[in-house]
């Protein structure tokens, strides 16, 4: 009975994935994968290049098929892509030929929601992200920054049941990353999403997730979850705090362990 | 493009200001100079090609003069017969090129979007695409005859082929990630289609009517000198035949002038079409 009552947002049961080379050989990108993630909860995937973090990102959001295993979000099993997910990409990728406006309620477009109730939800959600007077801009009047805003508030605009993010402040400098950090932490809060946000970078991980999962390389898998109990809501100080340090030291010696196991094996 | 123009202009610029502070008293002449540089050149050959016509050094058999090909030309424009070659011509082209347009624009999209149909055309579109496709005027006025579909269908034949090639490289180009994120937002193929193919390809569209605009254009003027009974490049033919050379040059200019429109207006549709690419 208890299994009825908490059904996870999403579940990931030994799930592995592999690619079939032009030799008939396969790669394997991820193997066992299992992890659990709450209604609400932010998780963060971090991991060396080429750990498979981005191809299981490709699979929750149904990109990507999974070899073995199951998938479930809300207890279903996950088949292709859908709206239940919102998936906020790597690459600044807005449409260059939509305003800002027209590129957040893009998804609204495609369920077919009226016009009148699509510009609300899209000034709604520019107001969000804090682009109330970039309404009529493209892509290209935008910084890097700010283009990631419209792309996440692209993603919420479907009102989506898990939003994925795929390493979405990569391209930004130092500074504008640290700030759309602190931004992503109050639209979470203001819109009580679950997250699950892939990056290579540990502080980022660790100063925005409620739980990080740690994966390492060939083959592709978890080697540690990290419950990070810091206090919320997390000002930026707080990556200068002690016990920030010790968690983002404790990861990388994590995945530093890894690479020296590594090269002993070779 | 547009880009390349905008950067040489302020190269431009900034030339123009270097002359201007080291030859402070010349700055505005210097300046004017160089901003009507194309006008100044045009109106300096119009003044050396009527001196000449003037005095008597051009032979007025083989070549006419500014001011008269104005004056045979107003006299044809009085009596109509400019007014009827011109509209002959430009309902050939309109039709022969809207169904280019048309038919190219679909065709590229499909073949574009669907590679194995896109390979199995391919030869077709390099053999034709190579080709000067006047040389098809015989064998089509053989199947359709003489008159206004002859010339229909060899604009459109000239004017098809190049915006099959651009839309169909467009959509062939599409950013993987765009698709993606259709994909992502749960859009079936033909919102895909609708929403990323045709927006992503339309400045390679434009740039294949660019092409196919022109070529549409020699194709009608070539094929009225060849075989025709009315049109711009018939009105031509026939008065050099005659050895008009006044009426000859009119027609050539009434075809320069035809040209400029087009071209200027097809720059014009793509301003409006493309408002995203500029700052």
């Amino acid at each position: 009975m208890e299994i009825l009552t908490t059904i996870a947002k999403l579940q990931s049961e030994n799930v592995s994935i592999t690619y079939p080379l032009k030799n008939g050989d396969e790669i394997i990108a991820v193997t066992d994968f299992n992890m659990t993630v709450n209604e609400g909860e932010f998780v963060c995937i971090v991991g060396p290049s080429g750990c498979g973090k981005s191809t299981m990102l490709g699979a929750i959001a149904g990109f990507q098929n999974i070899s073995e295993g199951n998938l479930y979000l809300n207890g279903n099993p996950i088949k292709g892509t859908g709206r239940d997910r919102g998936v906020v990409f790597q690459q600044a990728s807005l449409f260059p030929w939509r305003t800002a406006i027209d590129n957040i309620t893009y998804g609204l477009e495609l369920a077919g929601t009226p016009k009148q109730e699509r510009l609300a939800k899209g000034r709604e959600l520019l107001k969000l992200v804090g682009l109330e007077a970039f309404e009529n801009h493209y892509p290209n009047q935008l910084s890097g920054g700010m283009q990631q805003r419209v792309n996440v508030a692209r993603a919420l605009a479907i009102e989506p049941s898990l939003m994925l993010l795929d390493e979405p402040f990569g391209a930004l400098d130092a500074q504008t990353r640290e700030f759309m950090q602190l931004e992503l932490l109050r639209i979470w809060r203001a819109t009580k999403q679950t997250i699950i946000f892939v990056t290579h970078d540990i502080a980022e991980a660790v100063y925005l997730a409620d739980q990080v999962i740690v994966m390492t390389a060939r083959p592709g898998t978890i080697c540690e979850k990290v419950k990070i109990d810091l206090t919320r809501p997390r000002p930026l100080e707080i990556k200068r705090s002690p016990e920030f340090m010790e968690y983002e030291k404790y990861i990388w010696d994590l995945i530093v362990q890894e690479k020296e196991l590594e090269k002993d094996m070779v | 493009m547009k880009e390349e123009i905008n950067s040489r202009s302020q190269q431009d610029g900034l030339i123009l200001k270097k002359n201007s502070t080291s030859r402070k008293n010349q700055l505005n002449t210097g300046s004017f100079l160089l901003n009507n540089l194309g006008l100044i050149t045009v109106i300096l050959v119009l003044a050396i090609w009527e001196t000449l016509y003037q005095i008597g050094i051009i032979n007025p058999i083989f070549m006419s003069g500014p001011s008269q090909i104005v004056k045979v030309g107003y006299e044809l424009t009085v009596s109509g017969d400019l007014i009827d070659n011109l509209l002959f011509t430009l309902g050939n082209f309109s039709l022969g090129f809207g169904m280019a347009a048309v038919i190219g624009i679909l065709v590229g999209l499909v073949t574009g979007w669907y590679r194995p149909l896109g390979k199995a055309f391919d030869p077709f579109l390099t053999a034709m695409l190579g080709t000067p496709r006047i040389v098809l005027l015989p064998l089509i006025t053989l199947w359709v005859g003489v008159g206004f579909s002859s010339k229909v269908v060899i604009v459109f034949i000239a004017g098809v082929f190049p915006i099959i090639l651009n839309t169909m490289t467009g959509v062939k180009n599409l950013d993987p990630n765009l698709t993606r994120v259709s994909s992502s937002f749960g859009a079936s193929a033909i919102q895909t289609f609708i929403t990323v193919a045709l927006p992503g390809s339309l400045p390679q569209i434009v740039s294949g009517l660019r092409v196919g605009i022109g070529q549409s254009l020699v194709a009608v003027i070539a094929a009225e000198m060849f075989v025709s009974t009315g049109g711009i490049g018939y009105f031509v033919a026939q008065s050099s035949a005659n050895f008009n050379i006044d009426r000859v040059f009119v027609g050539i200019v009434v075809i320069v002038i035809l040209g400029i429109l087009i071209t200027s207006s097809v720059k014009w549709i793509e301003s409006r079409l493309l408002k995203h690419r500029v700052e």
